[in-house]
């Protein structure tokens, strides 16, 4: 997983966003690190739509706009999980951080789905 | 909100609207009042065009969404259609052509419709370059290959008269082959016609060929140079687009080996080679092109993207 899809989904873990405040989400969780371009996210969105990992949840009328939210799904929820103790089980072969969990079988059935 | 912002605003949102145009029209429809509304939102105060990493990422964003449409579509079917555009922009190319001729004959001492031999100009070809424009409108209108075949037969008859009578002591054989290849090119066109359709988009790889070819038949000499740079740009263009979308490209080099074809074949039968080196370099963007336009294509087990 690309480290902007991983931030658009890990966007969406505290609930439903529209797509600015994805860009923005993504910015805060990254420490500013990663700033999706617009088209990017709507690529991305499209991607993960089709995937089945997100899902539209909502749709308003803005200053005479549409603005559609995006939320997760368990799919998505799974593979986000899987990918980031991926990175985790990674980073403990370099850093040898015992406190970082290991993988539950659940999380192992989850990434080779 | 003061006028001065609005103003502003309408600015962007006007830059963001043009921005927006390297998204396919269908995609815009769905989604670019959503992507107008995020842009804007991205777009700090006091600037009056998007930041720069937007600019670029709607433009990547927007050839992949272009280069995402193929896929709806097999191999088979995108390859039908673009076949079908070259030889279609390839028939118009002629006909635009025989109208050259037709202006040119009347700027240089008139047409006698009573010559039944179309040298210098007779009715023969006015007969041919209108039977083929019928043609070619039936083929783009209808999905019915027995209309087209219904244009295509008088077209051919037409065709095959005046190729008789310019065999018959006034033409040369590279003549002769070029009427051998609108025959094969008019039963092409049937055999493709009836299937996937064409839409008018397409017209902006077949217009300026057409506009080429008048202009080089009519025009004076300053703007046959003019027309053929315009030529050359949309053959550039469709070869530059290869990678987003193979189609143009394959109907250009249809276009190009159906142009060229017979000539070669007239002049390698003289000994001459000169023309053998561009067949080749056609025939291997043809062969690149349709690897590309396989890999665009829908294939089973492939998601399809939106």
């Amino acid at each position: 997983m690309r480290e902007p899809t991983y931030f658009v989904l890990a966007a969406l873990l505290a609930g439903p966003l529209h797509g600015y405040a994805i860009i923005k989400r993504a910015e805060e969780m990254s420490g500013g690190r990663v700033r999706l371009a617009t088209g990017t996210l709507y690529t991305a969105l499209d991607r993960l739509t089709a995937e089945g990992h997100i899902r539209l949840v909502s749709e308003e009328m803005v200053a005479g706009r549409i603005r559609r939210s995006y939320g997760l799904t368990d799919a998505g929820s799974a593979a986000l999980r899987a990918e980031a103790q991926r990175m985790a089980e990674a980073a403990r072969l370099v850093t040898g951080d015992e406190t970082v969990p290991r993988p539950s079988r659940l999380d192992r059935k989850a990434r080779t789905a | 909100m003061s006028a001065g912002r609005e103003d502003r605003i309408t600015m962007v949102e006007r830059r963001c609207r043009l921005l927006l145009r390297f998204y396919p029209v269908a995609y815009r429809a769905e989604r670019g009042e959503e992507i107008i509304g995020t842009l804007l939102e991205a777009t700090p105060e006091g600037r009056n065009w998007p930041l720069r990493r937007d600019i670029r990422g709607i433009a990547i964003g927007g050839l992949r969404a272009r280069a995402v449409l193929n896929r709806r579509n097999t191999t088979a079917a995108n390859l039908r259609v673009a076949v079908l555009v070259g030889i279609a922009a390839l028939l118009a190319y002629d006909v635009a052509g025989y109208l050259g001729d037709l202006v040119f004959a009347a700027e240089h001492g008139g047409i006698d419709f009573r010559r039944t031999h179309p040298v210098p100009f007779g009715w023969p070809l006015v007969v041919v370059a209108t039977l083929l424009a019928v043609t070619l409108v039936l083929a783009w209108l209808s999905r019915r290959r027995v209309i087209v075949l219904a244009g295509a037969l008088p077209a051919a008859a037409a065709l095959a008269v005046a190729w008789h009578w310019r065999s018959s002591g006034y033409g040369f054989a590279v003549t002769d082959l070029a009427y051998v290849a609108d025959l094969a090119y008019l039963a092409a066109l049937v055999a493709l016609a009836g299937q996937e359709r064409p839409d008018r988009r397409w017209l902006w790889l077949i217009g300026p060929i057409v506009l080429e070819r008048l202009l080089l038949r009519t025009g004076p000499e300053a703007i046959g140079v003019v027309a053929l740079f315009l030529l050359l740009a949309v053959a550039i263009v469709s070869i530059a687009w290869l990678a987003i979308d193979a189609r143009p490209g394959i109907a250009i080099v249809t276009l190009l080996l159906a142009i060229w074809l017979p000539l070669a074949i007239n002049n390698v039968a003289m000994g001459v080679f000169s023309g053998v080196p561009f067949l080749a370099i056609c025939a291997v963007i043809a062969v690149v092109a349709v690897w590309l336009l396989h890999r665009q294509s829908a294939h089973a087990g492939r998601p399809t993207r939106t």
